[in-house]
């Protein structure tokens, strides 16, 4: 298997998940998963154009900052948006970025990839780093280390966020506990599930479930 | 909606006395790195971060609760 991880740093939250990314590497290291790091200035859309456009990459991983159309680069731009989404065609996708699975994840799925993701904005505790970390890795151990199914991983996964957050309750921590919760309610695994998509009701149907409360 | 604001108070109060104990604490809200000042600050002007927290809030203790239950003998 071969492997993109694309890490910028320029904030306090990638500051973070720059390290929680580096436990992600040294997996693909000890499970001969070969990966290339893209990290802070090598962190640019045309770096990561130029490395998924090469022959034999399955996976594509990226932490961090995201949008729902958009994962960043080390310059604050796309890395990947709507119009070079398509070199992940038949990739999976492994990202903590925010709300990128909401539309990014769908698009991708569209055209035959996997994503791991989030569809809002994610959210962690400086007090319980340790903690997310292992939450947040969890699914790219079970799937891609253990070589899980996309469905067994994310079941597991979503069970490490609910247990750590419960433990975090015991340890007093409970805007940790509630951001792990939180975090663990909104990843999604496209195609471990399919996307859902809310159908958007008229100005009528909104009025009518108004009413009837 | 009392209940609501009363949860929140005691969600305001741990956030103050963790600015006591831990001053370096932060909430990485997304692109937002937030003190816990910060954070009570948002729980009054940002509605749907309020209603999440509320959300997990009772989610969480319903999960405490049935933990306790299946621990009864």
């Amino acid at each position: 298997m071969k492997g993109i991880l694309i890490r910028p740093r320029f904030d306090d939250p990638t500051k973070y998940t720059f390290d929680f990314a580096a436990e992600i590497l040294a997996w693909c290291r000890q499970a001969g998963i070969s990966v290339v790091e893209l990290a802070e200035t090598e962190a640019i859309r045309s770096r990561v154009e130029e490395e998924l456009a090469k022959e034999g990459v399955d996976l594509f991983i990226h932490y961090d900052h995201g949008n729902e159309d958009a994962l960043i680069g080390q310059d604050k731009n796309a890395v990947i948006d709507a119009d070079n989404c398509q070199l992940l065609k038949g990739k999976e996708v492994y990202t903590l970025a925010c709300l990128s699975a909401k539309n990014l994840g769908a698009r991708v799925w569209r055209i035959g990839g996997k994503y791991w993701g989030y569809v809002d904005v994610v959210s962690f505790t400086t007090d319980a780093l340790p903690e997310f970390r292992r939450a947040f890795n969890s699914g790219f151990l079970f799937r891609f280390v253990e070589g899980d199914t996309p469905q067994n991983a994310l079941s597991r996964a979503k069970s490490v966020f609910d247990q750590l957050s419960l433990e975090l309750v015991d340890d007093g921590k409970t805007m940790a506990a509630l951001a792990m919760r939180y975090d663990g309610d909104i990843l999604v695994y496209y195609n471990g599930h399919k996307p859902t998509t809310k159908k958007k009701l008229g100005p009528f149907c909104l009025l009518w479930r108004r009413l009837r409360r | 909606m009392n209940q609501e604001n009363e949860l929140i108070a005691e969600i305001k109060e741990t956030l103050t006395r963790l600015t006591a104990s831990n001053p370096t604490w932060r909430l990485m809200l997304g692109p937002e790195s937030l003190t816990a000042p910060e954070v009570i600050a948002k729980l009054d002007k940002d509605r749907k971060f309020r209603e999440v927290i509320i959300k997990h809030y009772f989610g969480l203790a319903i999960q405490i609760e049935q933990r306790a239950r299946e621990k009864l003998p």
